[in-house]
């Protein structure tokens, strides 16, 4: 009896470890993540087969080191669509950020440090006009940050429009050194992607996120922070901005005002959404967009590498941006539909288990124990 | 007070506060004089975001100005619809010339022919269309030509005439096209036992830089780099530093276009492997726009006005002289 009780609780546990395994895998950002890495592996795969030069070490830190500037931003910005706003100043507040870095060590005479700072603080401060309008006065995101787009550009380029170069030796080492045997750029960005990740998945404040990008009249209700934290978010968006536009200068050694960070507005968006984020905020994972990240490093590198027509690039760049919305899409309609399901098969098998009495001990045994 | 209420009354509050100091800033600023002086109108795409570009359109207002002319410049970035636009608005006010930079040529014949009929003189700015009083500016392909030629020359002399070259280009307009083009040609024709293993996209710093790693992982036999922007071959200079590689290999050649501050800083040191640089002559090609836009004014006939870019060699003279006219010291 004894024996037979623990064969079926043991029986059970497997079944529920099962039944939990599977309920993990049917949820739609599961799903939409493992399309990803399948793709990303697909795509390792297709380019290690055409060139023997990828598929090595130092290439994947070539293609790291080549994304580690964008990738300090997505980190920051995937938590922004996910509380539900979006930044699309962020590209212009590169370029401002890394013409005010450039100025502070080499025009101003600035040490290094302080310089740092003055970047980083200039993003923050862009971050703070967009925190003010759109997360405490509830302007439309997309609108006033594709204003602050503008307004950031101009404003760099009426600071200085000529190139900056000649920058300190901190800011060389920053751009190209390494800690440890590894570039401190991928530092950077490894501690900002984790930061992230342990500030969503660990902390209060990141559930808040969730909460109030899935239903903000809900956390309004709930009296959760629906001001204070999108005002919190612009402002550490905008601060890696800021730390991006740094990470930048030190890489090219100045900066170059009217191009610096053109157009990275546009690639950060597609890395979150590609990355399983849904545009419309409650849903997305920071391991997804550093997949998404490393997913586009590598479809560049790659078609550089195969010195595939730029025209094909072009191609292969909207194409992600498609796939990206495909999956946003399919994680709106796939996740209503999955728990639909889930919950339909937990009512039959309450109604199977009513009407056979041998499960109902069994599962009496297993919650007994 | 309720949340929403507070909301409400902050926003107004917000956009009260803004309309006060907008007609504050309009009421503070100097009114324009109206224009009396027939205009000269510069369409320039991403002029704003060039400094080159800047000195050369100032050198055209000062020299505009002195001829009793008003230059007005419009930067419509990439937007072609917006350009269009513009240049119908011009057409409307009866400007006396438009100056126009035109990224894909063909798309501006018939607004060209537009302004004509209206009594507009037309100047194209380094291209040439079949609706048009003159052309001012250089010639890209042969001037690229000349950067090929003496990359060419370079290799003969130093590697035997056998290298492998990138070339870092821009395949989405016609210019880029006819730049790379003009250097592919150039180098072919005096080193014929180059070879071209790459040519990529990148115009930007940030471009010549990623793309410039990503070729050297799959090429890092790669010697020669030449580029249709100055910027993108001061990335690929950066790249080619990262790389671990010596940054005065006398083996390895990095040449450019345009004469940008990066560049030219480069070449006036000229200890590196930025060997070459095709220079804008700004200044000269500013009052070219002023002096051709005059003379059509006046009924007299300018085909064209070419300036021929000039070829700034490491420690060469012509280096200082061009960053000055940049008011670079």
């Amino acid at each position: 009896m004894t024996r037979s009780t623990t064969s079926s609780t043991g029986a059970a546990t497997n079944n529920e470890r099962s039944s939990s395994l599977l309920d993990k895998i049917k949820r739609p950002e599961v799903i939409i993540n493992n399309i990803l890495v399948i793709a990303l592996i697909i795509l390792i795969v297709y380019f290690s087969s055409r060139t023997p030069t990828f598929l090595t070490v130092s290439n994947f830190e070539v293609i790291l080191t080549n994304n580690a500037v964008i990738g300090v931003l997505v980190a920051a910005m995937a938590l922004l669509v996910i509380a539900g706003h979006v930044d699309l100043s962020v590209g212009s507040n590169i370029g401002f950020a890394g013409t005010l870095v450039a100025l502070a060590n080499a025009e101003w005479g600035l040490s290094p440090w302080v310089s740092m700072l003055v970047g980083i603080g200039g993003g923050a401060l862009g971050g703070v006009v967009n925190g003010v309008l759109c997360g405490i006065l509830r302007f439309n995101p997309v609108i006033v940050t594709l204003g602050m787009l503008g307004i950031l550009r101009g404003t760099t380029l009426l600071i200085q429009h000529n190139e900056i170069a000649g920058l300190d030796e901190f800011f060389v080492v920053m751009g190209n050194g390494e800690f440890l045997y590894v570039p401190i750029q991928l530092w950077i960005v490894g501690i900002s992607f984790i930061a992230a990740a342990v500030f969503i998945s660990l902390t209060t404040w990141g559930r808040y996120v969730y909460a109030i990008g899935s239903n903000p009249r809900a956390a309004f209700l709930a009296a959760l922070p629906v001001r204070a934290l999108p005002f919190a978010l612009y402002v550490v968006t905008g601060a890696a901005a800021g730390l991006a536009g740094v990470m930048s200068a030190a890489r090219l050694d100045g900066s170059a005002p009217g191009a610096l960070g053109l157009q990275m507005e546009l690639q950060a968006l597609t890395i979150v959404l590609l990355g399983g984020v849904a545009f419309a905020g409650g849903r997305g994972r920071i391991g997804g967009v550093a997949t998404a990240w490393i997913f586009l490093g590598v479809l560049e590198n790659g078609l550089t590498q195969l010195n595939v027509t730029p025209f094909v690039q072009l191609v292969a760049a909207g194409l992600a941006l498609v796939f990206a919305a495909s999956l946003d899409s399919l994680g709106s309609v796939l996740g209503p539909l999955l728990e639909g399901r889930r919950r339909v098969s937990e009512q039959r098998a309450a109604v199977a288990i009513g009407s056979d009495p041998g499960k109902q001990d069994d599962t009496a045994t297993v919650r007994h124990l | 007070m309720s949340d929403k209420m507070w909301s409400s009354l902050s926003r107004r509050n917000f956009v009260a506060l803004g309309m006060a100091g907008l007609a504050a800033i309009s009421i503070a600023l100097p009114q324009p004089a109206f224009a009396q002086s027939p205009v000269i109108a510069v369409s320039f795409p991403n002029s704003s975001l060039q400094g080159a570009v800047i000195a050369t359109l100032e050198a055209a207002k000062k020299k505009g100005g002195e001829l009793g002319y008003q230059v007005v410049v419009d930067d419509p970035g990439t937007d072609l619809k917006k350009q269009i636009n513009t240049l119908n608005t011009w057409i409307e006010q009866k400007v006396a010339v438009i100056v126009c930079v035109t990224l894909n040529p063909a798309v501006f014949e018939s607004v060209a022919k537009k302004a004509r009929s209206a009594g507009i003189k037309w100047i194209t700015y380094a291209e040439k269309l079949q609706n048009q009083d003159a052309t001012v500016g250089f010639s890209q392909y042969e001037s690229a030509a000349v950067l090929g030629e003496y990359a060419g020359k370079w290799i003969n002399s130093n590697l035997d005439g056998k290298a492998n070259v990138v070339i870092l280009g821009y395949e989405g307009a016609f210019w880029g096209r006819s730049r790379a083009d003009g250097i592919a040609k150039g180098l072919t024709s005096v080193a014929p036992g180059a070879t071209i293993v790459a040519r990529q996209d990148a115009i930007s710093a940030t471009e010549g830089l990623e793309t410039t790693r990503s070729i050297l992982q799959a090429h890092p036999e790669v010697n020669v780099i030449l580029g249709i922007e100055d910027p993108a071959t001061e990335g690929a200079y950066k790249a080619w530093i990262a790389a671990g590689r010596d940054k005065a290999d006398p083996k390895a050649f990095i040449g450019g276009m345009d004469g940008t501050p990066g560049a030219l800083k480069l070449l006036r040191s000229g200890d590196t492997i930025y060997r070459a640089s095709m220079a804008l002559p700004l200044i000269d090609l500013g009052e070219a726009i002023a002096t051709t836009a005059d003379k059509l004014a006046h009924g007299e006939t300018v085909a064209e006005r070419i300036i021929a870019l000039e070829l700034v060699e490491a420690k060469s003279p012509l280096a200082d002289k061009y960053l000055k006219q940049q008011g670079i010291e």
